[in-house]
């Protein structure tokens, strides 16, 4: 459920492409605050500190109550190059390389529900043209209060929202982290932790405060409680089947940020735990799943140029005891590691340059990675190392051509290279493919309008 | 009756003593700190040129002002709607937590908590004028 990414863009290409008065008028957030998108973000989707105060505060800076301003569409398209075919095509009614795509439209709401009491809310819905199919993208509605706690400022509030981290202020979590631009064509690595994988598949509560304990020093806490969607409302929102979870599951969220002049640093933590079901089973013995994270991220930001880097480590250990005894699983307790490094560079609010490194590691155990054609993996290992390099063009950064003003876009090449893919730099499938037939270079235009 | 008019003596006294203290703590705000501040906490975002708008308005000429009267910047329905004029008091009260003293004002500033700090802020805004 990579595409929830795309709920930023809109906003992101406001802040980074608006700048006529009638280029921010259309997209929801710039057209609510009468700001550029520059104002709350570095490129895409990446929030500068008043874009975090923004989302804090209830998305209601600047509204009242919901007007057509407040909605707006997306759409990305764009080539995909793949280093070596996929036999059967990159996905269903798909060639099997070279191929042209409309990967993901959206329609959002973003903006106050109701400002006087600090109701706000960033709803998206996406047509996934790869998938063909509808489905509810990124969801939070919140309600933002301020307040003082020994004399110091605090803003706490309460979401209602479909992702853990879709709520975050930073962007190292994994729903707004990097890749920044998903391409749904590429093959993807064969493990997924939770924290990710259960993106739009629940639906949760949570409550939220930030303390500025000094005029520099933030302190953010966050709780939320989610439940799994039950199978019919998951496939009513194009996200079915259901993800097999029991009772209800917890993420958590810490976080300092500290700023100085134009500078601002973040570190936190974050972490979630679930008891899912075996694969085809929704009642009886659960399996226990455990995701610990530590992230960290550095902004410079400057009116005509920014820099910043995200840090995320999360680790995820896995207890099979329901699983193992089915013969699902090799081990009883596995683990799964992620470490993401992202750089960005942006000038002149038209130019992006951005670079990371992603690895994923953990147990071998050849019940969870079996070994496929393409997909699988030879040796059962998860071991996967990438290196991605986006560079990005805002073309209509002064305003869009006469006939269609408000429209901005973000030309984008992202490229991919593999240097271990499920285990192995050469043959990792076992049917002779190498790590770096899946190196990908995705270059496309996204439309927000 | 007498009873009354001696309240409401004393009451009047006790409001006057307290707007003249806070119009003495004011007085002590210290211009060359509140600049110093003012560049910490506001220049990201604010001018001090008159019509140099950033994220926010200039705050040039902005004390004595109704409030979201600068000419050239797209304010907020809410400020717009607050008719404040921005005066000690005023000033006081938005530095202090702006989205409760105006919601829905597009200044996301969690606020100023020292009292102290506010004044020194205030009486920079208020060298700013004329200037
Ligand atoms: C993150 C950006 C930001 C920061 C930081 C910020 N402001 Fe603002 N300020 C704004 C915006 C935006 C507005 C317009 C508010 C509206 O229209 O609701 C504003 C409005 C104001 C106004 C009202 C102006 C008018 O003409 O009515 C004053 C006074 C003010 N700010 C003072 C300050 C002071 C003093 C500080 C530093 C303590 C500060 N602001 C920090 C963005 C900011």
């Amino acid at each position: 459920m990579r595409n929830h990414l795309c709920l930023a863009l809109p906003v992101a290409l406001l802040a980074v492409l608006a700048s006529t008065s009638v280029a921010r008028s259309i997209p929801a957030f710039a057209a609510q605050t009468g700001e550029p998108c520059s104002a709350c973000h570095i490129g895409f989707p990446q929030l500068t500190p008043y874009g975090r105060e923004f989302k804090l505060e209830g998305y209601v800076a600047g509204g009242s109550v919901p007007g057509y301003k407040n909605f707006a569409a997306m759409s990305q398209a764009g080539f995909t190059y793949l280093h070596s075919k996929v036999p059967g095509g990159l996905a269903p009614e798909f060639p099997s390389n070279n191929a042209w795509s409309v990967q993901q439209t959206s329609v959002f709401y973003g903006g106050a529900l109701y400002a006087p009491i600090g109701l706000g809310a960033f709803i998206q819905g996406t047509y996934d043209g790869v998938a063909h199919q509808f489905h509810w993208d990124n969801l939070d509605i919140r309600l933002a209060r301020p307040t003082e706690l020994a004399d110091k400022p605090v803003f706490y509030g309460f979401t209602v929202n479909n992702a853990p981290s879709v709520t975050d202020l930073w962007n190292a979590p994994p729903a707004w982290g990097y890749p920044f631009i998903p391409d749904s064509l590429a093959v993807g690595n064969a493990a997924e932790q939770q924290i990710s994988a259960l993106a739009q598949s629940v639906l949760g509560v949570g409550s939220y405060a930030a303390v500025n304990v000094t005029l520099n020093d933030m302190v953010y806490s966050e709780v939320d409680l989610y439940r799994p969607l039950p199978n019919h409302t998951a496939y009513a929102l194009g996200v079915g089947p259901e993800v097999s979870v029991a009772g209800v599951i917890p993420y958590w969220r810490f976080a300092l940020q500290h700023s100085w002049s134009a500078n601002s640093i973040e570190v936190g933590t974050l972490g979630l735990a679930d008891n899912p079901y075996p694969a085809g089973f929704s009642q009886g013995p659960t399996d226990h799943l455990r995701d610990l994270g530590a992230d960290a991220q550095f902004q410079w930001i400057k009116p005509n140029q920014a820099v910043s880097a995200q840090a995320l480590f999360i680790h995820e250990s896995q207890d099979w005891a329901a699983s193992y005894p089915l013969g699902a699983t090799q081990n009883l307790h596995d683990t799964l590691n992620t470490l993401t490094l992202t750089a960005s560079w942006l000038g002149a609010q038209k130019f992006g340059v951005t670079e990371s490194y992603n690895t994923v590691f953990g147990s071998r155990d050849k019940g969870l990675y079996a070994a496929a054609p393409v997909s699988g993996s030879a040796n059962g290992s998860p071991l996967t190392n990438s290196l991605t390099s986006e560079l990005d063009y805002y073309p209509w950064n002064e305003g869009g051509p006469a006939i269609f003003p408000w429209v901005n876009a973000k030309l984008f090449i992202e490229n991919t290279t593999y240097l271990r893919f499920n285990g192995r730099a050469r043959n990792y499938d076992g049917a002779g493919r190498s790590a770096t037939a899946n190196d990908i270079l995705f270059t496309g235009i996204w439309l927000v309008f | 009756m007498l009873k009354y008019i001696q309240k409401a003596a004393i009451w009047t006294g006790l409001t006057a003593g307290f707007v003249l203290s806070a119009g003495q703590a004011w007085a002590a705000g210290n211009t060359a700190a509140g600049a110093q501040l003012f560049q910490s906490q506001c220049a990201m975002c604010h001018a001090t040129t008159p019509g140099m708008a950033g994220i926010g308005p200039s705050l040039a000429g902005v004390y004595g002002e109704p409030a979201a009267s600068t000419a050239g910047y797209d304010f907020s329905p809410a400020l717009k709607s607050a008719h404040l004029v921005w005066n000690v008091a005023t000033l006081n009260k938005f530095l202090k937590s702006p989205q409760s003293t105006v919601p829905g004002t597009k200044m996301p500033y969690s606020g100023l908590p020292s009292v102290g700090q506010r004044a020194d802020l205030i009486a920079y805004l208020v060298s700013l004028k004329g200037k």
